[in-house]
């Protein structure tokens, strides 16, 4: 569909443009205000795109492209193709939750607040919609800065050393990536006699193995810190824990998907034959996630704690779908994607709704909960089934097409893998137990208030989308065959030439 | 060599140093003038300052030449020239309103103007022996400008320890220019090809002496192992010398290390690349280490500059291809981040008096958020994260870097770079994050001029992100020389 104006420029510049107003407002409602309208524009705006993209066709789509740097062969180039289709209306939704959720909750400096976190959804955006490397860790570093400072100044107690954590851990993975994006350009440009930063001209041309093996594990390890998977994944409790609800629901939601978003964007289609070398390793990281971080899980008294080791889990179980190179794989990878956003982050604004009401994220002096809060303990409870795969809910289809890739893959890695079904289950419902059921252990006021009208209006969204994805996946999958067969078009070629058996 | 003719002086050639000395003789006889107008002589030295921009139309594309070819002006030393003019202009307005008497606001705008005067020579000099005399000029005004506000018993050493490394440097130097002479006889660059050496020995004096004087040059750019001094200097002398003596002196020195390897083609000598090599890992390395404890903003300030210089001793090493415009786009960006970054510690010195430590910066976001926001800038800007020109600075010499096939140094670069984000980060969380303590607010009486200034810089800094093209093909003339 051709249409007349630059909507990708618009969707990720004017969250931007609605920070840098913000600052004019004196009065704090008109400040959250303006937070608002401009991040339900901006979502409304992602709809549209999604609504523009024509799934039939291949290659990226509404592209906009200006020379930039000329001499340096930077671009201003934007496009979206079926990978990062979803992930763009994801963005703009949360972002509608967490200015939400954040109306009443924080009360220093909330002009800073609403600019930091408008800055970080152009940054988030942007990542997703760049074609140009250097554009896309320009985005990539910039939603950096917010993000520290969304942590470290309306974070918790240990919010500063959670806030530095974050953010070096981060920095040194990304800064090998530049360092293997130059070394790309460079590549590029004694290839075909211009340097390019362009990932369309990089698609294009064949690189050598021994060459890959090096770029491949620069990018990986800089996408491996944000997914995280599982050596790298250290940083996440500290920054969950730390992060104010909304930053927690944007750090689970949007930016443990960028991992995964620039393994499929870069990793795949650029380094075939060094994904199909080391697939095996990072399928046993992957597994070592899932395990590991629901044992971890269990241990968790604080109730954000274990939703972010539960993170550590639910990701790991991508890397292992992703990296079992098949279609099943890809598809279920991208839609757990979403459903991972949606579900996560509804259960990291529920926990921050609980800990408002009782104080505390302890779930040993948490309990009987459902008496006094059922609203809110209804929501919990679909959110925790969705989380586990229940089917019907949206996990069960990630969860399920994750898992079959798994399988086909090789016996064994499936059935291994598949424990996370077991073990989610158990930690998650357990979890609940002790919240939600029980004896009251609370001390502290006896009587809540349950959900009010703006955080039904918060819940009542998520909850529906939840069970869209649940009953009606094929609207999703349809429109991730095009980009599946991209991705995997030249790993197979590549596998085929090394006589992989698979 | 021929005799030198009147004709060859061309006096239009030191044209802004006449200015400059001419200027300076003036603000010694301030003292005339009543004692509380001493404030407002800043302005004046800003002026004529900015007036030197005029300049530029004319030198342009001209080539202009002096006393027989030993001073030349091409685009880059043109550039050089600018970049000067900046740090100077800023290192004024840092200046302002700090001295109340007369006679010392004289001497002070005079010493900074010779000091101005010896480091435009110093870019322009195409002959040894000029490039000393004028690196002499400079460094003694700046001993005198470093001990000249404070009497007390630290910065007495301060000042000894810099003239005392200082001299030695000087002596290494002119040590370095002998042999350099004795083995190849001449001192202007065009006549200093190592190739029209035949006998091997002084060939080798040649290289021994080319060393030394890098190690004199190294001593200006405060490059590890000639950095000692630094942050003895830097702490001991008021801020705002301090800020003009973290920029203006690498500038001019970077301009000959810049003139030696593009006119001699020096740097692809393995021995001398070796050693450029050395010192650029080892300002990086230890420049960054040696910043992680430091607790004393300047202190602080001066290790990193210590490591921005290995930065930019990366694009030497790269010079004959793209490392000119890398070399002089990072310089073009450092002067507005670590003098905008040394600003900041001129504002809090007046505000508190005395050293300023990371911790007092505690707060300042909520009492000056401009200045706590600009200060971020600079941070962010040093640190080399997008979207400020820090980043497409440090970007381009990695490019560079990699394009010539120094990955190694470039990895160093990036693993440095990983750990300096620790110590620009943490003046972010003092800023951010950290309440102060004492209820003192931050005074704001009126219109500041400071913040203002402060401002712009972080303001330039994150332009420099979209006009990155147009600088760049500004500075390309240095690249395809």
């Amino acid at each position: 569909m051709q249409i007349a104006f630059p909507v990708l420029s618009l969707i990720v510049f004017l969250p931007l443009a609605g920070a840098v107003i913000l600052l004019f407002f004196r009065n704090r409602t008109a400040v959250n205000m303006a937070a608002l309208v401009t991040s339900i524009i901006t979502f409304a705006l992602t709809i549209y795109s999604t609504m523009c993209f024509d799934p039939s066709q291949t290659g990226f789509q509404l592209e906009e492209y200006l020379p930039w740097i000329q001499a340096w062969g930077i671009s201003y180039h934007l496009g979206i193709d079926g990978l990062s289709l979803f992930l763009l209306p994801l963005t703009g939704f949360l972002s509608v939750l967490a200015v939400l959720i954040s109306w009443k909750k924080i009360v220093i400096r909330e002009k800073a607040y609403y600019f930091s976190f408008l800055f970080l959804e152009c940054g988030m955006l942007g990542v997703f919609v760049a074609l140009d490397t250097i554009l896309f860790y320009i985005f990539w570093e910039a939603m950096l800065i917010p993000m520290f400072l969304i942590i470290g100044i309306w974070g918790g107690a240990n919010r500063r050393y959670a806030a530095i954590k974050f953010l070096i851990y981060t920095m040194a993975g990304s800064i090998f990536m530049l360092i293997a994006i130059i070394a790309m350009a460079v590549y590029a440009g004694a290839y075909g006699s211009v340097i390019s930063f362009d990932i369309t001209v990089w698609l294009s041309m064949p690189i050598p193995a021994n060459i890959q093996y090096w770029l491949f594990a620069a990018f990986f390890i800089a996408f491996a810190i944000k997914v995280p998977v599982f050596p790298f994944h250290t940083w996440l409790p500290d920054a969950h824990v730390e992060a104010p609800t909304a930053g927690s629901v944007l750090l689970a939601g949007v930016l443990l998907k960028m991992g995964v978003y620039g393994i499929l964007r870069f990793c795949f289609p650029l380094f075939p034959d060094a994904v199909n070398y080391f697939t095996d390793a990072i399928l046993l990281l992957g597994l070592i996630g899932i395990i590991y971080g629901a044992f971890v899980a269990f241990a968790q008294t604080d109730l954000k704690k274990l939703v972010a080791y539960s993170s550590v889990c639910h990701m790991g179980l991508i890397v292992v779908g992703i990296f079992a190179l098949n279609h099943a794989g890809i598809k279920g990878g991208i839609l757990q994607m979403v459903n991972h956003g949606l579900s996560t982050g509804a259960l990291f604004i529920l926990v921050g709704a609980l800990y408002e009401r009782t104080g505390t994220r302890n779930m040993e002096v948490m309990g009987g909960l459902a008496k006094k809060l059922p609203v809110l303990a209804a929501f919990f409870m679909i959110v925790t089934l969705s989380s586990i795969g229940l089917p019907g809910l949206n996990g069960f289809i990630g969860e399920f097409f994750l898992l079959l890739a798994a399988f086909k893959y090789k016996w064994w890695l499936g059935a291994l893998a598949a424990t996370t079904m077991i073990l989610g289950a158990i930690y998650m419902l357990w979890m609940y137990q002790r919240v939600m059921f029980e004896k009251s252990r609370v001390t502290t006021p006896k009587v809540f208030s349950d959900f009010s009208a703006r955080e039904n209006m918060v819940m009542v969204p998520v909850i529906l989308l939840l069970f869209f994805i649940g009953l009606y996946p094929s609207y999703f999958l349809d429109r991730l065959t095009g980009i599946s067969d991209a991705v995997l078009a030249g790993i197979n070629k590549t596998a085929i030439t090394q006589n992989v058996q698979r | 060599m021929n005799e030198m003719q009147l004709i060859d002086i061309n006096i239009v050639s030191v044209g802004p140093e006449i200015i400059l000395l001419a200027a300076g003789i003036l603000f010694l006889f301030f003292k005339l003038f009543p004692a509380k107008l001493s404030r407002y002589l800043s302005v004046p030295a800003m002026i004529i300052l900015f007036c030197l921009f005029i300049f530029l139309p004319f030198f342009r594309d001209n080539n202009v030449a002096g006393f027989a070819g030993a001073i030349k002006w091409d685009n880059t030393s043109l550039l050089f020239y600018i970049l000067l003019l900046f740090a100077a202009l800023l290192a004024i307005m840092f200046s302002h309103g700090k001295l109340k008497d007369n006679e010392r606001a004289g001497e002070f705008y005079f010493l900074l103007y010779v000091a101005q005067a010896g480091m435009i020579l110093m870019v322009t000099a195409r002959d040894l022996l000029i490039v000393f005399l004028s690196m002499e000029i400079l460094s003694v005004s700046l001993y005198v400008l470093v001990g000249m506000f404070r009497a007390g018993k630290a910065q007495m050493e301060a000042m000894v320890k810099y003239f005392l490394l200082g001299s030695f440097s000087s002596a290494v130097f002119l040590m370095g220019l002998a042999l350099i002479y004795g083995a190849s006889g001449a001192t202007h660059f065009d006549s200093l090809y190592p190739a029209t050496i035949s006998s091997l020995h002084m060939l080798a004096l040649f290289y021994i002496g080319v060393v030394m004087v890098l190690a004199g040059l190294g001593f200006k750019i405060a490059a590890v192992p000639f950095h000692m001094w630094a942050p003895d200097a830097y702490e001991g002398a008021d801020e705002s010398v301090a800020a003009f003596l973290a920029a203006a002196p690498k500038i001019a020195a970077f301009a000959v290390i810049y003139r030696l390897g593009m006119i001699m083609n020096l740097y692809t000598v393995e021995t001398l690349t070796a050693v450029i090599v050395v010192m650029s890992a080892g300002s990086m390395v230890l420049g960054n280490l040696a910043a992680l404890k430091q607790t004393m903003l300047i202190r602080m300030l001066a290790y990193s500059g210590i490591a921005q210089v290995g930065y930019m001793l990366i694009g030497i090493l790269v010079l004959p291809q793209s490392g000119a415009a890398a070399l002089l786009f990072y310089l073009f960006v450092y002067v507005f981040m670590n003098m905008g970054a040394f600003g900041i510690a001129v504002f809090l010195s007046r505000e508190k008096g005395g050293n300023v430590a990371i911790d007092d910066l505690a707060g300042l976001a909520k009492g000056r958020p401009l200045v706590a926001f600009a200060m971020a800038v600079f941070m962010i800007s040093l640190a080399g994260i997008p979207p400020t020109g820090g980043f497409f600075a440090k970007f381009y010499i990695f490019k560079s870097g990699i394009e010539a096939g120094y990955l190694g140094v470039v990895i160093i670069a990036v693993i440095a770079t990983v750990v300096s984000l620790y110590y620009y980060f943490r003046v972010i969380m003092a800023m951010y994050m950290q309440e102060k303590e004492e209820g003192a607010r931050w005074g704001s009486a009126g219109f500041d001029f400071l913040p203002a200034v402060l401002f712009l810089c972080a303001f330039a800094l994150l332009a420099c992100g979209l006009i990155a093209p147009h600088l760049l093909s500004s500075l390309m003339p240095g690249e395809a020389h």
